[in-house]
């Protein structure tokens, strides 16, 4: 089966290297001539493990090539849509501009049956829209046909996750699309993975929905966890006896400075805009309370740096230790860990960064921070360290050496990873959050 | 080992079967004389499976008596305190009085080495103020610790859960205490159970946190399920997608009628109080979204019931299957389903209840229903039949069947657990919530 993957970003470019590995002929198609030189020569536009490798293989072996123009996507059985959905500039929504410029360019080339797949997290009735469209201006006419197949990736593990996914939803409107996207994952379904067959509104929303939780059940532990604090209680143990009944599950419920990243902040709110175009926005005014709790824990760590730094701000060292949203990655937006350095330097902290992947893009966002070599680098002359982000090289450093370089032994586990017992006993003052 | 239990509630009296099933001695004490006379006779207050049996299998024998002496627990190596904390009639909160004077009376009877365990819900910190409160009540010969050690029952699972555990959770501020709560469990222990040894507050806070989580889980899935009614999605689908996450997990995620019962609906309320008393309620409001989305799945209930009934329900006919909160239990406190029985009724409507098990206790609360010997009565003659506790008798019911003595073949799936199709083959209108 000959594939094209429309768009090349994060999604895009693992699809599509993914595809070629499990032995499809792909090519992956992207307006974005630098993008596409770039990842032609095998390197992705964003650290993720293993990709790199995997496109380097398939390059090299024919099975998958890059281009810019839209025509080179034509002779393919199957066109996944992989493009961006941001945040709108002027609102909560999804930005379908990408999107909908996607369809318009393929659909004059789908002259015979063919099946165009989309991948991108969109507000529920997206794929109705697109599939009447497709239907109009594909010259194959209703033998274009669209399905819905929502993307589970988790950055850090994305590979892994196309390739050997934990459960695959077709959201399709025929017998002929179900057949061919069973066909597609077959290496996968064989395999054990999970179908579940449904229609393209239940498709849509399983995604959204999927973050929505996962999103309120982080928020949840955080939420507890301000309890926790002024009731003298210890959230990880806390959440140790929660996770052992399994209608909760431990997973996802690590107390600390909260979500971030490109998906789950921005999915939540389409959602929540969605809703009210729908006419119940009630239904998600929760998702208004995860939000505000998750922005909370950002503002409770630079509370709790001031307090620990005596006060004030201004004139004080302070060492992040994490750029990126979350380890394993080196995206950085709408990162906790970038936030909460933000706000300690507008209050005229002097604030030096370590991260060992998202040091490059964290400077492209913020310039005017002070970004230092290594950890020890970062936190010399300290009065304050802050974990933002769980790196384990972060969670496996000595206090006891780090002790020697700081001007103040202070550390604020934004992540509550490290081992409280063993930085007191080097003389630290510890605080987690929600941690005694 | 000899043990005293304190209240014969529901959760007293599974527990000192429990432990007296686990080969110890013990004593169950209650002021309530007609409470005590028929356990001593071997008959369990309520309806729980497994209880009646091994009820009449330890009572009468050295394993297991009951008596309102509460002189009679002296000697006991550890006494559990299993009495009710219900909602205070002047708020949100939860009334200690029983606790408090289950305390009272207790101390004076304690002598030598014991430990006392809290097992009910608590709000945060009245473990520790129990402590001081037993430190002066009891004399100087004895050498008493509390511990708290909350209890997870699931009605209907009860016996299996005091038995069988899934984790135990020992909120202890001495190792003498969880040494003597290791000796109390050593069967479960043995048998991997796992166990999280930890302080007061965090132990009390295990429990009710891990009912908010379930409540916040259930109204999540029933939110989601107002989008997918308006955006003709199908609830049930996505929950079988959603749940093949293993951060998130199927249980508990099934949309319908809500949760209702003795503790959950009352236990969030409590915690939002006690997050008040503590200045973090900001951290629990969220919880009241939860509480607003849950009460909401009534009223959509009845209004879906009333549009088919024509747009009013003066002189219309309804059954209610169902009247326990939930399936295998009697308990009605809260009922979701009688709830919603007593709401068409109000409008007009004459409803017939039926339930397998709860009848006796539903026309306690709720006199002026009327009900019926059996499902089938129940429907004879209804415009409009509302499934709404998932007992196993009504998934089982013949659609064909009842079409045969109802008015008119409307049904409403409170529990989205029918099989649609069947119903609709069999010539019957089928509304489940969130499903097409």
């Amino acid at each position: 089966m000959r594939v094209s993957v429309i768009g090349t970003g994060y999604l895009g470019s693992v699809h599509a290297a993914g595809m070629a590995e499990l032995g499809y002929s792909v090519v992956g198609i992207d307006p974005d001539a630098d993008k596409i030189a770039a990842l032609s020569a095998g390197s992705a536009p964003i650290f993720e493990p293993g990709l790199d490798e995997l496109l380097m293989r398939h390059l090299r072996s024919g099975s998958l090539r890059f281009s810019s123009d839209v025509e080179d996507a034509a002779g393919a059985d199957v066109h996944f849509v992989c493009v961006g959905t941001p945040q709108l500039s002027d609102g909560l929504g999804a930005d379908l501009t990408d999107i909908h410029a996607a369809i318009d360019s393929l659909a004059p080339l789908l002259d015979r049956p063919s099946l165009v797949v989309g991948k991108s997290t969109v507000p529920v009735g997206t794929a109705h829209q697109l599939s009447d469209k497709l239907a109009r201006r594909a010259p194959a006419g209703a033998d274009a046909e669209l399905a819905w197949n929502p993307e589970f990736l988790r950055e850090g593990r994305a590979i892994e996750d196309t390739l050997r996914p934990d459960r695959l939803v077709f959201g399709v409107n025929s017998e002929r699309a179900e057949k061919i996207l069973r066909e597609l994952y077959g290496t996968a379904i064989a395999g054990g993975t999970p179908v579940v067959v449904t229609d393209l509104a239940t498709s849509e929303l399983v995604k959204v929905s999927a973050n929505a939780f996962l999103a309120t059940k982080i928020s949840f532990i955080n939420a507890i966890a301000e309890v926790a604090e002024v009731s003298g209680a210890d959230i990880t143990s806390l959440a140790d006896a929660l996770g052992y009944d399994d209608r909760i599950g431990r997973k996802f419920l690590n107390a600390g400075v909260g979500f971030g990243g490109g998906c789950l902040p921005k999915d939540l709110r389409a959602f929540m805009a969605r809703a009210g175009e729908l006419g119940v926005a009630d239904a998600l005014t929760l998702l208004g309370e995860v939000d505000a709790i998750n922005l909370r824990q950002r503002e409770r760590v630079v509370e709790l740096a001031q307090r620990l730094a005596g006060g004030s701000m201004i004139g004080r060292r302070v060492a992040v230790l994490g750029a990126a949203f979350k380890p394993h990655s080196d995206d950085v937006r709408d990162s906790p860990a970038l936030t909460i350095a933000g706000q300690l330097h507008l209050q005229g902290a002097d604030v030096a960064v370590f991260d060992p992947q998202a040091m490059e893009k964290a400077r492209v966002i913020y310039p005017t921070l002070e970004y230092a070599d290594s950890v020890v680098d970062a936190c010399t002359g300290a009065h304050v360290v802050l974990l933002l982000t769980e790196w384990p090289e972060f969670r496996e450093l000595d206090p006891a050496e780090l002790g020697d370089v700081v001007a103040a032994r202070v550390v604020v586990d934004g992540r509550n990873c490290l081992d409280g017992n063993a930085w007191r006993a080097a003389g630290w003052t510890y605080r987690g959050l929600g941690r005694r | 080992m000899r043990i005293s239990v304190i209240g014969t509630g529901y959760l007293g009296a599974v527990h000192a079967v429990g432990m007296a099933e686990l080969g110890h001695t013990v004593v169950g004490v209650d002021v309530d004389e007609t409470k005590v006379a028929a356990l001593s006779r071997g008959e369990a207050p309520f309806y729980e499976p497994g209880l009646d049996e091994l009820l009449r299998k330890h009572v009468g024998t050295e394993r297991l008596r009951y008596t309102t002496d509460m002189a009679e627990i002296e000697g006991c190596d550890v006494h559990f305190i299993c009495v009710g904390t219900p909602q205070r009639r002047d708020g949100l909160g939860a009334d200690l009085t029983h606790v408090d004077r289950a305390v009272d009376a207790l101390a004076p009877h304690l002598n030598g080495s014991c430990v006392v365990v809290g097992k009910s819900t608590v709000p945060v910190g009245t473990a520790r103020r129990l402590a001081d409160r037993l430190a002066k009540l009891v004399s100087s010969s004895a050498d008493v610790d509390l511990a708290w050690n909350p209890e997870f029952l699931r009605e209907g699972f009860a016996v299996s859960d005091t038995l069988y555990p899934d984790r135990l959770v020992l909120g202890v501020s001495t190792q003498r205490a969880e040494e003597r709560l290791r000796e109390v469990y050593a069967r479960a222990i043995e048998a991997t159970t796992p166990v999280v040894v930890t302080d007061l507050a965090t132990a009390e806070l295990v429990k009710v946190s891990a009912n908010a989580f379930l409540a916040t889980k259930i109204s999540f899935i029933n939110a989601i399920s107002e989008i997918c009614e308006v955006a003709g999605a199908d609830v049930t689908q996505l929950a079988d997608a959603i749940g093949h996450d293993e951060r998130i997990g199927r249980k508990f995620l099934n949309a319908g009628l809500g949760f209702g019962g003795g503790c959950l609906p009352k236990d969030i309320r409590a915690f939002m109080a006690r997050a008040g008393e503590l200045g973090a309620s900001h951290a629990l409001s969220f919880l009241g979204e939860v509480d607003a989305i849950n009460v909401r799945r009534r009223e959509r209930v009845a209004e879906i019931a009333r549009e088919l009934a024509g747009g009013h329900l003066i002189g219309r006919r309804i059954a209610v299957l169902g009247a326990a909160f939930k399936p295998e239990s009697d308990d009605v406190r809260d009922s979701p389903a009688l709830n919603v029985a007593g709401r068409l009724q109000l409008q007009g409507a004459h409803v017939a209840v039926y339930d397998p098990k709860a009848m006796e206790n539903a026309r306690a609360v709720f006199p002026t229903l009327e009900y019926a010997p059996a499902a089938v009565d129940a429907c004879r003659g209804a415009d409009v039949v509302l499934h709404l506790t998932e007992w196993r008798e009504f998934r089982e019911l013949d659609p064909r069947e009842l079409a045969d003595v109802v008015a008119a073949r409307n049904v409403v799936d409170g529990r989205n657990c029918l099989d649609a199709a069947g119903w609709r083959a069999a010539g019957w209108t089928y509304r489940g919530l969130g499903r097409p």
